[in-house]
């Protein structure tokens, strides 16, 4: 099979040719398809555009390693979701962490040196409205994780509410809930934004 | 749940995230992907066995190695043994009873009181140690032949000391041995010893008298 007919596959049959095959070239236009949709998520979710990148890949490794894990009863978009949601996750408790040492190092010396972030490469701050974009991921990320990552899944990524509570292994009904309360606190945060 | 469902609510919201800059992958993505799926791949391939005999991994585990033989040495060389056969070592020599500067002297004692106490005192002439036993019958063969340099005495020291060859043993005035600051080793023989000591007495016997002719 050339790849001009891999690219005809669904997802589905992508990662079953994957796992049957062991075809490379299966699994690079999976990759393809999903590398955009995964970092503006995890980029939203995260914060960090290093993080993010970092998360990304890990999750296709995933993919690649554990390609049997996968059913063909649940869509790969949700599998894949799943992965990226769950590294997500645990890239954003470690930046806590590193975040509360930080803070306690600087409180016992600041005479220590600090690398500061690099900012000229920031995909939301490159025009005027990359300003725009900043407030509103600022507010994004002020929302508890379990809301943003419901608003994220539904109004950015656009999902429906089943994949999204197959992806976040809860309810229709707490989708909803959880959807309705992240943008009732966002609506809070950007008010002063979109009324102009 | 009706009011989950109506977004109508947060119109605003909704427009403002999907107004949102889309993020995309940096350009070299794919290609720092499959570099670590090939790192991954060449890890994976080395078996455990194979990393233990790797040098970064023996280094540790000959270190540990050496280390508990080095300790396993020290601790067995600092510990007296307490294991020893005592029928296996030399009796201690005492220094603080044998004088080495006093010339040899036989001593011949005349046996006046005792019967029983003849066989319990002997000297020696050239052996410079003496063995001492309660088995008198025993002793009486073995101490009663000059030809051995074995005599027996049996009369009580006025100075309660006796000057036997190289030792200084103590006795009482009657002339029963006082066995305490002797440095002897008491044995319990079997008959078979008995007899294997017997044969030697003869054989040393007969090698004394070849040696005098």
């Amino acid at each position: 099979m050339t790849d001009k007919n891999f690219n005809d596959l669904t997802d589905e049959e992508l990662i079953v040719e994957f796992q049957i095959n062991n075809t490379i070239a299966a699994f690079e236009i999976l990759v393809k398809r999903y590398k955009n949709p995964l970092m503006n998520y995890v980029f939203r979710f995260l914060g960090d555009y290093e993080a993010c990148t970092d998360v990304v890949q890990e999750t296709m490794i995933k993919v690649y390693r554990y390609k049997d894990s996968y059913q063909s009863i649940a869509k790969f978009s949700t599998w894949i979701y799943t992965i990226a949601g769950n590294l997500a996750k645990t890239e954003l408790q470690r930046q806590k962490r590193r975040k509360m040492f930080s803070i306690n190092a600087y409180g016992k010396d600041n005479d220590e040196n600090y690398e500061i972030p690099d900012e000229s490469f920031r995909p939301d701050s490159e025009t005027d409205t990359g300003i725009i974009n900043e407030i509103i991921q600022k507010a994004i990320l002020k929302i508890s994780p379990a809301y943003r990552q419901a608003v994220i899944f539904r109004d950015i990524q656009e999902l429906s509410y089943e994949e999204i509570a197959e992806i976040m292994n809860i309810t229709v009904g707490t989708v909803k809930s959880r959807i309705n309360r992240g943008r009732s606190q966002l609506q809070k945060l950007l008010k002063h934004i979109y009324k102009d | 749940m009706k009011k989950f469902d109506d977004d109508s609510n947060y119109d605003g919201v909704k427009k403002v995230l999907q107004n949102l800059k889309k993020i995309e992958a940096p350009p070299n993505f794919e290609q720092k992907l499959f570099d670590r799926i090939n790192q991954d791949e060449s890890e994976k391939k080395l078996s455990f066995i194979d990393r233990l005999f790797l040098p970064s991994y023996l280094i540790p585990s000959s270190v540990i190695a050496v280390a508990i033989v080095l300790i396993f040495f020290l601790t067995n060389i600092f510990v007296p043994s307490t294991g020893e056969n005592p029928l296996l070592v030399n009796p201690r020599v005492r220094e603080d009873v044998i004088s080495t500067n006093l010339p040899i002297v036989t001593k011949k004692v005349e046996n006046k009181t005792n019967q029983k106490t003849t066989n319990d005192v002997f000297e020696t002439t050239e052996i410079p140690q003496q063995n001492l036993s309660d088995n008198s019958s025993n002793k009486t063969n073995l101490t009663n032949n000059p030809n051995l340099g074995i005599r027996i005495t049996g009369e009580p020291s006025q100075s309660n000391t006796y000057y036997n060859g190289s030792i200084l043993t103590s006795a009482s005035p009657d002339g029963s041995i006082n066995k305490r600051g002797l440095d002897y080793k008491q044995i319990y023989l079997q008959r078979l010893q008995k007899v294997q000591i017997e044969q030697m007495r003869k054989k040393m016997e007969e090698m004394l008298r070849n040696s005098n002719r």
